[in-house]
């Protein structure tokens, strides 16, 4: 019997795996997706049009349901459909892929309701922790992962306990500097955005390569702080953690008080079982709700933890959308388009002077913004000059002149708006009984539905960073504030609370209706603040990870 | 792509493990086509006539490359036959307005046609199948049996990141 048997290997499981691990627990992580190392990844943009790294949607997939202009919910199977919620089926997770924007939550995101109070058809409510209770969590992160930045007061800087970040800032892009000045000229405060990304080797990784290419792909160093490189790898060396890849985890057993045994599909597609003194769920926010609705029994006839309908409720994403603006080489001096066709350094620029902000006298929630160039994929590229200023589709010469200015005579600059997506009633993750994987376990259900505050919030911060692009001179300005879900930014569905009747979990993320099952990926979140998840799941992993070893003795 | 992952790009991302031995056959170097690839070898021709420097269709393997995507796995059958099928309903339009098929128009029926098509939803969308896959072939690691001698990458001063994919896929 293992002490620990961890379900998922991403950014809620590699702090687990890592600290149990080094205290001298035996854990055993069980990981849907293949077991890639650091030497299986390219620089291959059709591999990631290809979604080479997420299930074949005819295998597996999810029934989405939205509401119509009549107001009817209407399913449709994500096979049939653009929806794609699966992010990363790999040892280490989606964390493989991310970008690494590893920004902090502030003290106000952990009270919104008792700050900023309720707002309409929504669930908001207090975390059970504050601020401080994840700080010292969120600076082991900072040193054990990785995290590269340089700490500038700005009017919502959190509290540190350490003064600055344990690796300096990655190579920056000329533009960085041209986004300061303008800033500057706004009275907007602007700072180098903190990343997941080592700068040079260190931790026993290499340092990064500045490929020009890093969301959406697997880092070939290990600079990145995926949950494989960062902690996983370390914690197999002591011998005390193994990975069993290939291996979907179906169903948790229990008795009315103790989870008892987990199944798993083998990569044979053989039924074996684990049992385990503990066991962690953490496989992504859907996911990880969809396991325990599919985990009944004469105890939990509702699904695992169920027993208060509160499993898959609140499902959160994160609101904002994206805009950019172009900057034509024709407009500028000689000496600037050197500047601008630099290739591999990163933009790494964010501003939160809106966190908060007044709105009808009143002070609400707002968000953050960060910028980056375009992707440097060159299809991805090229499809987004292929209509005209008419949205009419163009080909022949217009288009071939098209492609080659947006090549070799401009540059866009892009930002991302990041705003609290409001949990409501009708966002949540279910079962569909009547629709199967292949291994013939019913699918998750999602409902989508987001509130028109977020839309607004957005909207607001969106055309802040208009007046940043207008200031430095960007063209052809637009953005895109979109009511859709960030599909890869998931979290909620087993919120943690006090209450046993509205949370899944209690405050350290143990479930209340069971000694030994615990949640720690994005699950737990009651709201998400205003940042991308994955350093706040790490932070929290970490502090549960403590509070498992404090059971060990 | 970068980290928020948009629904609207996500049409983008219909997508492929590509096993080694068919990674070599990706795409394939057609000598005699057969349809629905004559008709959209001649659509390539029309799209991407030469000019501004933009290599030819062929020279970047356009239809071999297309070939290998109907048979790959990671891209969903209702997008193989939409392909397949815009010919179809192409020489339909052909035949009501010309008598013949889009093949045997002269280049300026023939671009009347495509002006004729892409006004219609079902035309611009097949139109941007068309030129997606081309563009693939076109920007894509040449690895894949297309962008031969990155000949698309030179035309746009494009440089590659590093690591390249190796002849040997990895993604088993």
């Amino acid at each position: 019997m293992y002490d620990v048997c961890i379900i998922g290997s991403g950014a809620g499981a590699g702090p687990v795996a890592y600290e149990l691990a080094h205290n001298g627990q035996k854990v055993l992580v069980l990981e849907k997706g293949h077991y890639y190392t650091r030497e299986d990844f390219f620089k291959d943009e059709l591999a990631i049009r290809r979604d080479v790294y997420t299930p074949p949607l005819t295998q597996q997939q999810h029934v989405i349901q939205t509401q119509n202009e009549k107001g009817k919910w209407i399913s449709v199977q994500a096979k049939d459909s653009n929806w794609n919620f699966w992010n990363g089926s790999m040892v280490g997770g989606s964390s493989n892929l991310m970008s690494g924007y590893f920004l902090r939550l502030k003290p106000n995101d952990f009270k919104l309701k008792t700050v900023y109070g309720p707002i309409k058809d929504t669930n908001i409510v207090d975390w059970p922790i504050s601020y401080n209770d994840l700080e010292p969590y969120y600076d082991k992160v900072e040193k054990i992962v990785g995290v590269s930045g340089k700490v500038v007061q700005h009017p919502y800087m959190e509290p540190r306990s350490s003064k600055e970040f344990p690796f300096p800032p990655l190579w920056e892009q000329p533009i960085s500097s041209w986004i300061d000045n303008a800033c500057k000229k706004l009275d907007y405060h602007v700072f180098p955005t903190p990343r997941a990304i080592l700068p040079y080797p260190a931790l026993g990784r290499l340092g990064c390569s500045y490929s020009n290419f890093c969301g959406s792909y697997g880092c070939a160093t290990g600079a990145k702080g995926n949950a494989r490189s960062a902690l996983l790898d370390s914690a197999v060396k002591t011998g005390n953690c193994t990975i069993i890849s290939d291996a979907f985890a179906f169903k948790i057993d229990s008795d009315s008080k103790q989870a008892t045994k987990v199944s798993y599909f083998d990569k044979n597609n053989n039924i074996q079982n684990i049992q385990a003194k503990i066991f962690v769920v953490a496989c992504q926010a859907i996911e990880t709700s969809r396991l325990l609705l599919n985990s009944k029994n004469v105890h939990f006839p509702n699904g695992l933890l169920n027993n208060y309908n509160q499993v898959g409720k609140n499902l959160i994403f994160s609101a904002g959308g994206t805009g950019h603006g172009t900057f034509e080489f024709a407009n500028l001096q000689k000496s600037k388009h050197k500047d601008l066709m630099v290739r591999g350094a990163f933009v790494n620029r964010t501003i939160q002077d809106w966190y908060e902000f007044e709105n009808h006298g009143k002070k609400i929630k707002g968000g953050g913004i960060d910028f980056l160039y375009e992707g440097a994929n060159p299809t991805y590229r090229a499809m987004t000059q292929i209509y005209d200023k008419n949205s009419k589709l163009i080909w022949g010469i217009k288009l071939q002149q098209k492609l080659k200015h947006a090549f070799l005579s401009s540059r866009v600059l892009n930002f991302e708006i990041f705003n609290d997506w409001s949990p409501t009633d009708n966002c949540y993750v279910g079962v569909d009984e009547s629709v199967r994987d292949k291994w013939g376990i019913p699918v998750g259900l999602i409902r989508l539905n987001s509130n028109p505050h977020d839309e607004m919030v957005g909207n607001f911060l969106a055309q802040k960073a208009v007046n940043v692009l207008k200031q430095m001179g960007a063209i052809d300005i637009q953005t895109n504030i979109s009511p859709s879900p960030s599909t890869n930014l998931q979290a909620g569905g087993c919120r943690f609370g006090d209450d046993k009747k509205s949370s899944v979990l209690d405050k350290n993320c143990k479930a209340h209706a069971l000694d030994n099952l615990y949640v720690t990926d994005g699950s737990f979140m009651p709201t998400g603040g205003s940042v991308p998840y994955t350093f706040t799941i790490y932070a929290n992993s970490f502090r549960v990870a403590d509070v498992i070893k404090r059971r060990f003795g | 792509m970068q980290r928020r992952k948009f629904i609207q790009y996500s049409v983008l991302l219909i997508g492929s493990t590509l096993f080694a031995d068919k990674i070599k056959l990706y795409s394939l170097h057609v000598k005699i086509l057969k349809e629905p690839f004559q008709t959209i070898a001649k659509i390539h021709d029309d799209l991407f006539t030469p000019s501004a420097g933009m290599p030819k269709p062929q020279d970047f393997n356009a239809i071999g490359f297309l070939e290998g995507v109907m048979r790959d796995p990671r891209v969903r059958d209702t997008q193989k036959e939409f392909i397949k099928d815009g010919v179809s309903w192409l020489n339909i339009v052909t035949n009501k307005i010309y008598r013949h098929n889009y093949i045997d128009l002269n280049s300026n029926q023939r671009e009347i046609i495509l002006q004729h098509i892409a006004s219609k939803e079902w035309g611009n969308d097949w139109l941007w199948y068309i030129i997606n896959h081309a563009f693939e072939a076109m920007l894509s690691d040449p690895v894949y049996g297309a962008n031969t001698n990155e000949i698309g990458w030179k035309w746009l001063d494009f440089i590659p990141g590093e690591p390249r994919p190796p002849r040997v896929n990895p993604y088993v």
